[in-house]
């Protein structure tokens, strides 16, 4: 059967399912929303009291209880940081009832309230989360000590099991994966490279999210197409109910975000960032390169009817980097690099019936970097087209189906014209996907879900995979839950990193296979206090046909030469060392989400070795990223409000917010190749000038000192009925160690003696940054 | 809750933030010493095509962060031979202490001949040795200098076009060369002939700390065709630092000086990280041993007011 009648065929399966079979009563169904902007709130808990009756919202804040018997139910809906919503319904023989809800906020305003403890549950929300699944708050990530600004990879780069490579970079390396096998999603839409400041910072922006979640292993079969994790992030719809805004200015940006009404049928919201040193510091300072950054976000969401809403959203950023090497010549010459991202997404989601609701995606993505200088000159892009559909089915209140397609697009570019030849890749690719997945309530403490995706991947070769997926939950006692999972995953897409200067993304082709590996993991969630929740998790991940990029590409064979006897390459062959992986860890987060102290405490143990022919005569060794182990303990005091409780005087918020953070790392000391020795010879035969060069030791075989770094923030907010504004001081490693990212080799030459000297190069130093928001 | 716990609770937080702090400040170090060293004998040798065996220098490696006296790296009293393994011949270097380098004495290198060189020496009282092989290219490679471009370079000067014109170097290749390198040398480089006015915010002061990574340059041209026609190598403005007369000495190397060449060189990646050089040789050896076709052309770089 063609790809083609496969999807077409998938389509149309929905259609069948929309057309009721049985049905074993009434249901329950509808939206849970913020009442006071109107967002849909995603993982909301909305039950039956006193009835085995249950679920969750899921992206759209959607939920369905189905098979109800006619009767009076008393219905509870719970979501942290909102008051608990109670009411009395009726269900009448095998009618379908439909009720939106509406969630107050615990926090208000300005106004002096005394707030009593949260009303979700957090063993039940524990049980409902996926295994290795961790959802961040925007306000989580906010309140996190940081390097000029808020950022939203380096703020999960706190959790356990997803670690930095070095102070420099906000990339993520999740269970001893590398930054390609993440794939980054925002509002659906795949964003390649996301990265602004030579990766120093993300190109996400804080401001516009509504939501962060994050899958480090075990994904449904909903998610494919990256081996390690899976970023989700969803911007903010826009306020339903009234113009908001905010504003903010730290020393890197400034930026604003507003938020307002489209009638009585939509939202939209929009944020735009910018940093500004290139117009305040770069002037005046030769040595500083005229660079900034920007990125916009708009958002719309149009509620059609009951049945049918569309959201359009659309993503910019680039970043423009332009430097002079001689101010004062005119014929001086000069780097020019620009890149940046665009995703466009539409989403129509349809509820074909109160069972069976679905999600349509059109996304594109393009990302592209130009840069050029007088010896290379270089253009490199990547373009996505994706359609997608997802389907879920509440076949029975203990069976559900969820199933999809999608069809990607892909096209690839690269040219470079250099000194002695020119690279010419261009390449087109299509994906074809289709999966389904059920889960299932056996009894009441299990559930089980098992799913298949189908990948058809046509490179210049064809490849076709099955991903089998499987996860299981089992309720211990009523604050224990147990959960194991294990999967399939396929990558058909290769990623040639470089320093500073933004990744080439390769295919699956005639010269390299699909990655694939294998996650098996179990774990265990306790509500080990009242409000206090505990997540240990151990895995092991195999790793198959991973591509490194040579240490030196010395054997590209060109596929045909120019006029002038210059080489020209446009294929990847030659480009990549192959090798397998494994990681295995065990991961410990403790968690307070809410009260005067939050924050949590994160540990993780591993071990990650990779072996790639050619390197280390073929025997496994720990690639840079493997750390033993890593400690954070990420804070967050209610300064006032702890201080109430010291005197067991009632939790409380009122005009005045006082908050202080803390951000603290330990981690073993990262893998290292030192030099073994050195010699004396000179490069070529005339030229006469002996040098000293390095010749190192067994690949990564040293350690570096253990890195500590502790980050403090202090802020200050005041509320008034319709607006606030905060300051904030920021401390990136306030005791200024001296952590180590790698080694310098010099040599000082006197008379016939040379002395080589050994030096580091560290990580940032202590950084101070203010800044101040205001929301109106 | 009592009051009391309350503080106790508050207090074992703020001690155990101000214990981080105390763990969070500070200097780290690193060691490099001696238990990372492997002694290895350290061979440069180039065999050219036509001649005897002139230059193979043997040394050997040390361990880092040591001071050492350039007078005693060579080792004087290795072993070394050079045998031809298409024709059979053999012949043992003989170390000349004047130029300290292993020198040959009848053999004369042919063209497509294969050679095997083999070492055996002492360091750090342990007996080592080494061996390698290379084929010498075909005959057949040339500097075109007709086509070539000699005598009087104008400084980046435009083309009609705009486009700056490079000096360029055209050539002849020939079969079983790896590797095209242009070795530049401003054979006047001092202070006075430096171009100031350079286009690369590159000041004399930078240059005289770094003087002879300036005066000294080299091209490379990689992945040629392997059979013979005619290539052209383009010398970009960024290896010209000094006005006046340049030596270029075009190697057509084989595959083993390539991996030296391109290797031994940019052992540091971007992270910092060290990886390892391919050096062609067998048990203790660390080098080049590898074989060349050698052209050379002259030329002058002047400035656009200093025409003739």
């Amino acid at each position: 059967m063609k790809i083609q009648q496969l999807v077409c065929l998938l389509c149309l399966f929905p259609l069948f399912l929309s057309a009721e079979g049985k049905k074993n009563g009434g249901s329950l169904s509808g939206f849970v929303y913020d009442a006071e902007n109107g967002e849909g709130l995603i993982g909301a808990n909305v039950y039956l009291q006193d009835h085995a009756a249950g679920t969750s919202t899921n992206h759209n804040g959607y939920f369905v209880i189905p098979d109800l018997q006619p009767g009076e139910y008393k219905l509870m809906c719970q979501y942290i940081g909102y008051q608990s919503y109670t009411r009395m319904i009726n269900i009448t023989d095998r009618r379908d009832l439909r009720l939106n809800i509406m969630m107050q906020p615990r926090f208000l305003s300005s106004e002096t309230i005394t707030v009593e403890a949260d009303s979700m549950d957090t063993a039940d929300r524990l049980y409902r989360q996926s295994i290795s699944q961790i959802a961040l708050a925007p306000s989580d990530i906010r309140q996190m000590p940081q390097v000029a600004e808020t950022d939203l990879l380096r703020s999960l780069q706190t959790l356990p099991g997803i670690l930095p490579v070095s102070d420099y970079s906000s990339q993520l390396y999740v269970r001893g994966g590398t930054p390609d096998q993440n794939l980054y999603l925002i509002d659906g839409a795949d964003v390649y490279n996301p990265e602004h400041f030579f990766g120093l910072f993300s190109t996400f922006n804080t401001d516009a999210i509504k939501n962060v979640e994050i899958s480090k292993g075990g994904f449904g079969a909903a998610y494919g197409g990256r081996l390690s994790s899976i970023l989700d992030v969803t911007n903010l719809d826009g306020n339903r109910n009234e113009f908001e805004g905010s504003a903010a200015l730290s020393l890197l940006s400034a930026k604003t975000t507003i938020q307002m009404p489209i009638g009585q049928f939509g939202s939209i919201s929009a944020s735009i960032r910018r940093t500004y040193f290139d117009k305040t510091i770069a002037p005046y300072i030769d040595e500083v390169p005229d660079y900034h950054f920007y990125d916009g976000h708009i958002k719309a969401f149009f509620d059609i009817n009951s049945k049918n809403n569309l959201t359009v959203s659309t993503y910019y950023s680039k970043d423009d980097l332009n430097y002079q090497f001689n101010q004062d010549n005119d014929d001086s010459e000069s780097i020019a690099y620009r890149w940046g991202n665009q995703t466009l997404s539409l989403r129509w989601t349809h509820i074909f019936t109160p069972r069976m609701f679905s999600n349509f995606w059109v996304t594109g993505s393009y990302f592209f970097s130009d840069f050029n200088f007088e010896l290379v000159e270089e253009k490199n892009n990547i373009t996505d087209i994706t359609v997608k559909g997802q389907f879920e089915y509440a076949v029975e209140r203990n069976l559900q189906l969820a199933f999809g397609f999608e069809n990607k697009n892909l096209q690839s570019g690269y040219d470079q014209f250099f000194p002695g030849g020119m690279v010419d890749v261009y390449k087109r690719r299509t994906h074809y996907i289709g999966y389904g997945s059920v889960n299932w309530q056996p009894t009441k403490p299990w559930q089980i879900k098992g799913g298949l995706r189908y990948n058809y991947f046509d490179s210049d070769e064809t490849f076709s995979d099955w991903a089998p997926r499987f996860s299981t939950k089992y309720r211990l006692t009523k604050t224990i839950s147990l959960k194991a999972s294990l999967g399939a995953y396929h990558q058909y897409l290769h990623r040639i990193p470089r320093p500073f200067i933004s990744d080439i993304w390769t295919t699956a082709d005639r010269y390299h296979d699909d990655s694939r590996a294998y996650h098996y993991i179990i774990g265990v969630q306790k509500e080990v206090a009242d409000n206090l929740e505990l997540e240990i998790e151990a895995y092991h991940k195999e790793f198959r046909d991973i591509y490194s990029i040579k240490d030196y590409l010395l054997d590209i064979e060109p596929q045909r030469y120019d006029e002038n006897g210059n080489p020209v390459y446009t294929e990847t062959q030659g480009l990549f060392d192959r090798g397998d992986g494994k990681a295995t860890g065990l991961e410990l987060l403790l968690r307070k989400k809410h009260g005067s102290l939050t924050g949590w405490f994160s540990y993780a143990l591993s071990r990650t070795s990779y072996t790639i022919e050619g390197i280390n005569q073929n025997e496994s060794f720990p690639p840079r990223h493997d750390r033993t182990s890593v400690a954070n303990v990420v804070l967050t005091m209610d300064v006032r409000n702890a201080w109430r409780e010291l005197f067991n005087v009632p939790y409380r918020t009122d005009g005045h917010q006082f908050y202080m953070g803390i951000n603290m790392v330990y981690a073993t000391g990262q893998p290292i190749t030192l030099t073994s020795s050195t010699y004396y010879m000179s490069s070529l035969p005339d030229q006469n000038i002996e040098e000293m060069f390095l010749y190192p030791s067994t690949i990564n075989s040293f350690r570096l000192p253990d890195y500590i770094r502790m980050d403090l923030s202090l802020r200050y907010k005041r509320l008034y009925p319709r607006w606030s504004w905060e300051v904030y001081l920021q401390i990136f490693n306030a005791g200024n160690r001296e952590n180590i990212w790698f080694i310098q080799y010099e040599n000082e030459q006197e008379e016939n003696r040379v002395q080589q000297k050994v030096d580091t190069f560290n990580m940032f130093p202590l950084l101070p940054t203010l800044g101040i928001n205001i929301n109106f | 809750m009592h009051p009391m716990n309350n503080i106790v609770k508050m207090l074992a937080v703020t001690g155990m933030a101000l214990l981080s702090f105390l763990l969070s400040c500070g200097k780290t170090s690193v060691t490099v010493d001696e238990d990372t060293y492997d002694p290895k004998i350290v061979v440069q040798g180039l065999l050219h095509p036509g001649k005897p065996i002139q230059r193979v220098y043997i040394n050997r490696n040390f361990p880092v962060n040591q001071t050492i006296d350039r007078e005693h790296i060579p080792l004087e009293n290795a072993r070394a031979s050079v045998t031809d393994l298409t024709s059979g011949a053999s012949e043992i270097l003989q170390y000349e202490a004047d130029s300290a380098y292993y020198k040959g004495q009848t053999m004369v290198i042919q063209h497509e001949h294969t050679y095997r060189l083999q070492v055996e020496a002492t360091v750090e009282d342990q007996l080592l040795t080494t061996q390698s092989t290379t084929t010498i290219p075909a005959r057949g490679f040339a500097i075109d200098a007709a086509q070539s471009c000699k005598g009087d370079i104008i400084y980046r000067q435009p083309n009609a076009d705009g486009r700056i014109r490079k000096p360029c170097i055209v050539y002849q290749r020939s079969r079983g060369v790896e590797l095209y390198v242009l070795s530049i040398v401003a054979l006047d480089a001092d202070s006075s002939t430096f171009i100031r006015n350079n286009p690369y915010g590159i000041d004399l002061k930078f240059v005289s700390e770094n003087f002879e990574a300036f005066k000294f340059e080299e091209v490379w041209s990689p992945n040629e065709p392997q059979t013979p026609g005619i290539s052209r190598l383009e010398i970009p403005w960024l290896d010209i630092w000094f006005y006046g007369r340049y030596r270029a000495i075009l190697y057509a190397a084989d595959r083993n000086f390539y991996e030296f060449f391109a290797t031994h060189d940019n052992v540091q990646d971007f992270d910092g990280n060290l990886r390892e050089p391919y050096f062609n040789f067998e048990g203790d050896g660390i080098g080049v041993f590898g074989s060349a076709i050698t052209d050379t052309i002259h030329f002058n770089i002047v400035s656009g007011t200093q025409r003739p």
